[in-house]
């Protein structure tokens, strides 16, 4: 058996020499995301001219708490895109840190919206299909997608951590470009419409993410 | 100054990414022989050593173009290799292989089973338990000779868990009282 197994195994060593062509490596972290963030910026930019920005938006952008939100939301996007980038190496080209950013900034917006919570009231909506349910997966949509494709083109060893930087990537998008268009204030109306949809998504990629992470 | 294993393969990966067929085969020579020896002290069975090798070696070779020569190469194949024999061992167990093993390794036998010349010592319980009824007996020794989940046992016997449980234990309690 041991004897055979080497034979394999160097049939395998002979194969995989025979068929090596020159092969030019993954641009570095940084370099890689540039072209999928800014696809996802214009994109976005795109569907928020479409769907029409809030009328008040000028005054929001004049509230303190409304730029703190798109800001922090905008750093979780950031950071967990470039995240998602470094799991495209297998060794996380040594940034075994990197998750830590993204879900600290989130971690950070979370207690933010409680204190808001607590201070402004929930204001919980009556569930029902709103508006926002279809432009939020229309604004996730494609980033999602080209985050995915992007992730293809590396070799992850860690798909649920890909998952999970890739849902918080897209739904920290979403949310700001919701945050635009929607005039609705409220915490309970932005975790109902804002969020749940990113979230049962994130989770079906979580549950699919061997699969689709898969090479 | 002599150069370190690691040194040796990383230059040898940069190498294989331009096309150098015969680096490539050294590197992946004695990567086959390290990724070996690094695994196979973990498995329950050293025949599943050479299967995670063949698909850690598959793996670097999909993966070459995310080697980048600022990085040490140890540590880049040390992710394909936990991430590929986490793989196999996630399919093996739920197929249940790890219960079965390889009798063909003098050397794993004689580190891993024990109580290798003990047979006949459990003469006194095997008789006791022939004395006990038929479905008890399955049960009891699927559970505790076997290794089967209560929920297994439940499912194959078409009993609920808790019965299964309670038949095992109260089984127990008469070998024990039977054999002192």
């Amino acid at each position: 058996m041991g004897k055979e197994s080497n034979q394999s195994i160097e049939d395998l060593i002979g194969g995989l020499s025979n068929d090596l062509k020159p092969i030019k490596p993954l641009k570095n972290t940084a370099l890689r995301i540039i072209p999928c963030m800014g696809t996802c910026v214009l994109y976005m930019a795109l569907v928020v001219s479409w769907i029409g920005v809030r009328p008040d938006l000028m005054i929001k952008f004049s509230e303190v708490s409304f730029v703190f939100e798109i800001t922090i939301m905008s750093a979780v996007w950031l950071s967990a895109a470039l995240c998602a980038s470094c799991l495209c190496f297998p060794d996380m080209r040594g940034h075994h840190w990197a998750p830590a950013v993204p879900i600290t900034l989130f971690g950070v917006f979370l207690l933010w919206s409680t204190l808001r919570a607590f201070q402004e009231g929930v204001y919980m909506p009556e569930i029902h299909w709103d508006h926002c349910f279809v432009e939020g997966l229309l604004m996730g949509g494609v980033p999602g997608l080209a985050m995915t494709f992007s992730a293809w083109r590396g070799n992850t060893t860690q798909p649920l951590w890909m998952a999970a930087m890739t849902a918080l990537s897209v739904s920290a998008l979403g949310y700001v470009g919701l945050r635009v268009t929607c005039m609705v204030d409220t915490v309970g109306h932005s975790c109902i419409y804002h969020f749940i949809p990113y979230v049962v998504a994130g989770a079906c990629l979580g549950m699919a993410a061997r699969f689709v992470y898969r090479w | 100054m002599s150069q370190t294993q690691g040194e040796i393969w990383k230059e040898w990966a940069v190498a294989a990414q331009k096309g150098d067929k015969k680096a490539y085969n050294n590197l992946l020579s004695e990567v086959a022989v390290y990724v070996r020896n690094v695994i196979v002290s973990g498995l329950a069975n050293p025949d599943w050593a050479d299967d995670i090798v063949q698909d850690v070696l598959i793996s670097v070779h999909k993966s070459l173009k995310t080697y980048h020569d600022d990085r040490p190469f140890k540590p880049w194949l040390m992710a394909i290799v936990g991430f590929r024999r986490t793989d196999f061992l996630r399919k093996h167990y739920s197929k249940r292989q790890d219960q079965r093993t390889s009798l063909e390794d003098p050397e794993f036998l004689t580190s891993h089973v024990t109580n290798m010349g003990g047979e006949g010592e459990l003469k006194d319980i095997e008789n006791a338990l022939s004395s006990i009824p038929e479905d008890q007996q399955r049960v009891f020794k699927m559970i505790k000779i076997e290794g089967y989940t209560a929920k297994e046992v439940a499912q194959e016997m078409g009993m609920s868990e808790s019965a299964v449980k309670v038949s095992a234990h109260r089984t127990q309690k008469k070998l024990q009282k039977m054999v002192g």
